[in-house]
């Protein structure tokens, strides 16, 4: 037998193996599609799609909601039977197709807000203004199906602007009348049906008279549900002033026999912060809301502390330091806000977690403050909070003292946003 | 019968049919090169089942990449995908085992017994092979790679490769030579 040479073994095992083929185990595919992305989904729009159906899931959670507060018995307040049509667009109340009879018998004068009763008046309230088009019914020129559009404005009880549900949004009502007289066409159109109509002042009438108003307040009527409170959020940016004390706790030390420390009379060295956060608030449920938040703090400390310790020979032993510098501290945080003390003035209870690097969080050491304090109301968008915070450092931050910083800050509070309310 | 552009595009839309049709038509060929690169059937399905995925989510997410030659591409994946797993064998198993071959018993004569060997047996033989030799074997005597482009790929110098090569070859020979005498 002959030697094989190099290039006689790489063109026989090219020959034989590069074009080799043999089937795969049956069941390859199965498990090849097992790790493929979901039929009709391509990989780069995956999550997307995810995030589109947690979408849709809470869109339709919050629907069951919606509808089973609006099914909710209505209170106290009664319907007209001569009520008549005023309906929220978005409801497609039965009303506007009940018998002939009814629509026949409905007059301008004493609609009634069908959805009045399912509000708490007593809360929040909005005026109407503004002027829409309208659109006729079929079957007779004297029924008229009018759709307004109106503008909310939300309004509190004593007549205040609530801050929490400030803004104007745009509402669609319909009202079925045969008392519409003042609507005319446009000069030019014809008495058609579904033709688009001003107004011509009439809105005046609706406003004034027309109206069910609940609590006798004229120009206002009740447009508050659970649902709409829910859903409203915003997003918010705060800045806060801080003057910040604090308490130097002595860490447990058999020999240390006494400590004491002396703060820098310097406010500005010693006293002063600053705090911006970002963040977004949101509905809890009616009264409560809660808020998220992420920021900077900046503060300044100057302190000299002095430590006595007994030796082994019984001698005692003075040591003087100082702890002095600004601290930079990211801050992440939550906050509650209770309407069930005080309208006008919410109860605030925070929490917050700092983390940073600074002489009084040395090391990277962090601090969990707790909060509390109350809300008032400055302006449309704008609210101070009066807030105390106390916190707890989670390391030992000087050597023989624990420093328990407490915080007196008026937090300045800006609305940047605002979902609109049906 | 689907044109190669179809069926990517189908691909690129991850439907279903498509990606199947596409692993039926190359499935035989990707399963050749995986046969050569693994030391078992086993592995070599582990191999040809990560290569699909690679190609299938390539195809979704790399939806502006231009496929010249699906099967070109496809063999360029596979072999890419015997390579990670020769990292992991490598990995998992420490150093590299380098069998002791006697150089001097390699030059022998064994053109008959290669020539009457079938693909089968001649793949067995490769997948006997320890990892190193084969994955230089195969990139080198099969797929037509440099030295360079080996070490490259595989993570080792240039030197390495080809002595790895030569070991590879003495290797295969003497055991053709064992089967020379066993059959002969």
């Amino acid at each position: 037998m002959g030697s094989i040479s190099d290039t006689k073994l790489k063109s026989l095992l090219q020959e034989k193996l590069s074009n080799y083929e043999s089937d795969p185990s049956p069941r390859s595919w199965e498990r090849i599609q097992n790790d493929l992305p979901q039929t009709g989904v391509s990989g780069i729009r995956s999550s997307t799609v995810k995030f589109a159906l947690v979408v849709v899931v809470l869109t339709f959670l919050n629907g069951v909601v919606q509808k089973y507060y609006k099914n909710l018995p209505a209170p106290s307040t009664t319907h007209s039977p001569q009520s008549a049509f005023l309906t929220d667009s978005s409801s497609h109340n039965k009303k506007l197709w009940d018998p002939p009879k009814q629509m026949a018998t409905s007059s301008i004068k004493d609609i009634a807000v069908d959805q009045a009763p399912r509000f708490d008046s007593s809360f929040v309230k909005y005026s109407t203004s503004g002027v829409g088009a309208s659109h006729f019914s079929a079957g007779t020129q004297d029924l008229v199906l009018v759709n307004v559009l109106l503008k909310e404005t939300y309004i509190l009880e004593n007549n205040e602007v609530d801050a929490d549900s400030l803004g104007s949004s745009d509402k669609e009502i319909n009202i079925f009348t045969d008392q519409f007289t003042p609507i005319k066409p446009l000069p030019g159109e014809s008495f058609d049906l579904n033709k688009v109509f001003e107004f011509q002042d009439s809105i005046s009438e609706i406003d004034v008279h027309s109206r069910h108003i609940p609590n006798n307040r004229l120009d206002s009527l009740s447009s508050y549900t659970t649902h709409s409170q829910l859903s409203r959020g915003h997003w918010i940016a705060k800045f806060a002033p801080l003057y910040m004390t604090g308490v130097f706790i002595p860490l447990t030390r058999d020999n240390i026999l006494v400590s004491n420390y002396v703060q820098s009379p310097n406010i500005l060295k010693n006293r002063l912060g600053l705090t911006l956060e970002f963040g977004y608030h949101h509905m809890l449920s009616k009264k409560n809301q809660l808020e998220y938040t992420i920021g900077y703090k900046v503060f300044s400390k100057d302190i000299v502390y002095t430590t006595t310790f007994l030796s082994a020979e019984r001698n005692t032993e003075v040591l003087t330091s100082r702890i002095s510098g600004v601290n930079h501290l990211i801050k992440i945080g939550a906050s509650l806000r209770s309407l069930m003390f005080s309208r006008n003035y919410p109860m605030l209870v925070s929490f917050s977690y700092e983390k940073g690097l600074g002489p009084i969080t040395a090391h990277g050491g962090s601090i969990i403050n707790y909060g509390f304090g109350f809300e008032t109301s400055i302006a449309a968008r704008w609210s101070l909070r009066p807030m105390v915070s106390y916190g707890i450092p989670q390391l030992k931050h000087v050597e023989h003292f624990a420093f328990r910083p407490i915080g007196w800050s008026i937090e300045v509070v800006w609305k940047l946003s605002q979902k609109k309310g049906k | 019968m689907i044109s190669e552009v179809d069926l990517i595009k189908l691909c690129r839309k991850n439907d279903r049919k498509g990606q199947q049709q596409l692993f039926d038509l190359f499935k035989r060929k990707v399963m050749g090169i995986c046969l050569r690169y693994a030391s078992s059937r086993m592995e070599a399905d582990d191999i040809l089942q990560e290569a699909f995925i690679k190609i299938f989510h390539s195809l979704i997410r790399n939806e502006t990449i231009e496929i010249v030659s699906l099967g070109a591409w496809i063999h360029r994946i596979t072999t890419n995908t015997a390579i990670t797993f020769y990292y992991k064998e490598r990995n998992n198993n420490g150093v590299l085992q380098l069998d002791q071959v006697n150089e001097k018993n390699s030059v022998v004569s064994a053109e008959s017994v290669l020539e009457a060997l079938n693909e089968e047996e001649l793949l067995s033989l490769i997948q006997e092979m320890p990892l190193g030799y084969r994955m230089v074997f195969n990139l080198a005597i099969i797929e037509g790679f440099d030295h360079r482009e080996i070490g490259n790929k595989l993570g080792i110098t240039e030197s390495s490769s080809r002595s790895q090569l030569t070991r590879a070859k003495a290797w295969l020979k003497e055991r053709i030579t064992k089967k020379e005498l066993l059959y002969g």
